[in-house]
């Protein structure tokens, strides 16, 4: 899914080329989709983290409200809906949690800054992308963000973590103060992951791309 | 047009002196930015800015319009932006205390948004710096060697579109300010910044320049449309022999606010505009890749052929004003003699930033993003290895200053940061390609002699060591009152392995 200001598009495409996967983006703009094995909502900053009437305008800072009604998501939430597998990372994430197809909040970080480094994650709950070998693992992902503090009330945490609906947690150092570490949540179904780090940049980004496989291969 | 910042009135007769010739050399000095050439096909652009002044007086918006400026003079040529370089310099008061976050932010804020990594930089306080923060960004992209695109019309017939944020009165006067002491604080000459409208612009001119349907690509910054559209002219001339002129309708130009007078439309330095020569027949094709990235597009003019340059105010001729396209004749070309004093040392403390502050900046700025980033800020050492898998190379920047050396010997100073950045360069077993500068010195009156030395000993090495300037700035007037702040040449030099 390639928004006017998605940052990461290229990267996150590559990172799928480069598995001899055929990836191709798919403009906002588009309602009807052709049939595809996954869908990628990827980082960046959709429409500039902003909501406006026109590009050259005034505009507010809320990050993924005007994606969440741009027409692709119409056919978002039609695949979300039939089960096709939809990861979104980094503003993806923000942008499936703003539409509701994840449960939860996502605020600005604590510092009130953006951050970029590495931050050491561990897979747990249901794992990524239900991939078993991967789960208790750890693994080095960057993180690039400054709305990324993921908030849940504490009964639905308790819910998501008991259904193994949060996958990835930080573990040495929580860089945006999101509630209980979490990085990365699933839907109930566990068709639909979303996660604050970037696969896409890791050294690690092998193992990522291989439960993605697993799982399209499965379903 | 005849200020320092886009005459380099003052510096013109040492800066011809520049070894600017090499192997690898696709442009030199006198485009939009230098280019070098990475082999298989690709080539690497580069250019330093330093944004100085309006930095000193809206932190935040400064630093960001500097990051925005430098990338569209990369993005101009065709070329997608791969990695920035922030250079800072602050004084030890509490107002550069005040100063430095919010600098970060704006650059922070735009290179994020933007998407194009900042891989490193550095920060030296000193007191010299006190009423005169450096803010000198650097920035390279990646381009085909057969798609670069020159800032030049060819082709009489031919469109000019203005595209992008709407023309207002936004930093009327901001070229003239940076060329002229900070003593007088003139908070409306510096511009808004807008990443977002940056990234649409970066990508719908990427896609363009992909395309055989433009000519030449400008960017509409410092002195705005009346020194880009003649720009492009001007070059075209140059290059053609051609009597080409200009026809621009002001009327056409899209303007935010109201009442904006002609002139204050020609200087306006409002940000995130472009100007494109676009062939003809291919106006719609053009036209529909803007509106693709929501973006505003209008054909404001042509390329003529009677040789004149011609503003089209309204219907009625009579407001209407013709000018020869003998530019050289109306804007003279203007040279500034200074007195060479000797540069009196201040030795004051230079002091470079604890590890501590610079992992707090570098934290802010998303580093990684492109996937190309091998060395980053993440690791001490000033100089950045990207990886171009385009050219199955690796690309490494090294960048130095004096390191506070020019004050006491200026010649010594600048040996210095020239040997720091090849060394680094050979020490990493990378081929040095080219030099792009940026030489921020104070008043001419006591520090043009200095700046005379360090362009001297620079040519001198750079001849030595087969080394070429390919493109840089300079800024001047870095005083207040009486202070000028110490010479402080900044090189970046790059190389391939």
């Amino acid at each position: 899914m390639r928004f006017p200001g998605s940052n990461c598009d290229f990267d996150t495409l590559n990172f799928f080329k480069k598995a001899k996967h055929s990836a191709e983006f798919v403009w906002y703009r588009e309602i009807k989709l052709p049939q595809y094995d996954l869908l990628v909502l990827p980082g960046g900053f959709a429409f500039g983290d902003r909501l406006y009437t026109r590009a050259t305008e005034h505009y507010r800072i809320d990050p993924g409200a005007l994606a969440v009604r741009s027409p692709v998501l119409k056919a978002i939430r039609q695949a979300a809906r039939s089960g096709l597998p939809i990861l979104g990372i980094c503003n993806g994430f923000q942008i499936l949690v703003k539409a509701g197809l994840l449960p939860g909040k996502i605020l600005r970080n604590n510092s009130k800054k953006f951050f970029c480094d590495y931050a050491a994650c561990k897979v747990v709950g249901g794992s990524f992308f239900r991939d078993k070998s991967m789960q208790e693992k750890s693994f080095t992902i960057p993180v690039a963000h400054g709305y990324g503090k993921y908030v849940v009330s504490k009964n639905e945490r308790g819910k998501l973590e008991r259904s193994g609906q949060v996958f990835l947690k930080y573990t040495k150092f929580n860089p945006n103060g999101s509630v209980a570490n979490i990085a990365g949540v699933s839907n109930p179904q566990g068709t639909i992951f979303g996660m604050m780090p970037h696969p896409e940049r890791s050294s690690d980004a092998r193992y990522f791309m291989r439960a993605i496989e697993k799982y399209v291969a499965k379903n | 047009m005849a200020s320092e910042h886009t005459s380099y009135k003052s510096t013109k007769k040492f800066l011809s002196k520049l070894h600017t010739a090499g192997k690898y050399v696709i442009q030199g000095p006198g485009e939009n930015a230098g280019i070098v050439d990475l082999g298989r096909g690709w080539a690497l652009v580069m250019r330093i800015e330093s944004h100085n002044h309006p930095s000193f007086i809206k932190p935040y918006h400064g630093a960001a319009t500097g990051v925005g400026g430098i990338l569209r003079d990369i993005f101009t040529m065709g070329a997608r932006p791969i990695a920035l370089l922030d250079i800072l310099r602050f004084g030890t008061d509490t107002r550069a205390r005040r100063l430095l976050p919010e600098v970060v932010r704006g650059i922070a804020d735009y290179g994020n948004c933007v998407g194009v990594p900042v891989v490193g930089g550095d920060l030296y306080f000193d007191s010299t710096y006190n009423h005169n923060c450096l803010v000198n960004v650097a920035a390279f992209g990646l381009v085909r060697k057969n798609k670069i695109i020159y800032g030049h019309a060819l082709t009489p017939g031919n469109d000019l579109i203005y595209v992008g944020a709407r023309t207002g009165r936004d930093g009327v006067g901001g070229a003239q300010m940076a060329s002229t002491n900070l003593d007088v604080h003139d908070e409306s000459a510096v511009q808004k910044a807008d990443p977002f409208l940056e990234k649409l612009l970066l990508e719908a001119c990427c896609e363009l320049a992909d395309t055989k349907w433009i000519e030449g690509m400008q960017d509409m910054g410092a002195a705005g449309l009346l020194c880009s559209t003649s720009e492009v002219v001007l070059r075209g001339r140059n290059k053609t022999r051609k009597n080409l002129g200009a026809r621009v309708y002001l009327n056409r130009v899209p303007t935010k606010a109201r009442k904006i007078s002609p002139v204050e439309m020609l200087l306006s330095e409002s940000q995130e505009r472009m100007l494109i020569v676009g062939h003809k027949k291919y106006r719609k094709e053009i036209l529909k890749v803007f509106k693709r990235w929501d973006l505003e597009a209008r054909v404001i003019g042509n390329v003529t052929n009677d040789g004149k340059y011609t503003i089209v105010y309204d219907t009625s001729s009579k407001k209407n004003l013709v000018l020869p396209m003998e530019f050289a004749d109306i804007f003279p070309d203007v040279r500034e003699e200074w007195d060479a004093t000797l540069w009196k040392s201040q030795n004051t403390k230079h002091q470079k930033a604890s590890r501590r502050i610079t992992q707090n900046i570098w934290h802010q700025y998303d580093w990684m993003v492109g996937v190309r980033t091998l060395k980053g800020p993440n690791k001490p050492g000033h100089y950045a290895i990207l990886d171009a898998p385009e050219v199955g190379k690796k690309i490494v920047i090294a960048w130095s200053s004096d390191e506070g050396l020019s004050d006491r010997n200026p010649a010594r100073g600048i040996e210095h940061s020239f040997d720091v950045c090849k060394s680094r360069i050979r020490s990493l077993g990378a081929t040095p390609l080219g030099i792009t500068n940026c030489l921020n010195f104070g008043h001419p009156k006591d520090s043009i002699r200095a700046f005379a030395e360090t362009i001297d000993v620079l040519t001198a090495r750079c001849k030595k060591f087969k080394i070429p300037v390919v493109g840089g700035n300079v800024s001047l007037y870095n005083a207040h009152g009486s202070h000028s702040i110490k010479p402080t040449p900044v090189l970046v030099m790059v190389g391939v392995r």
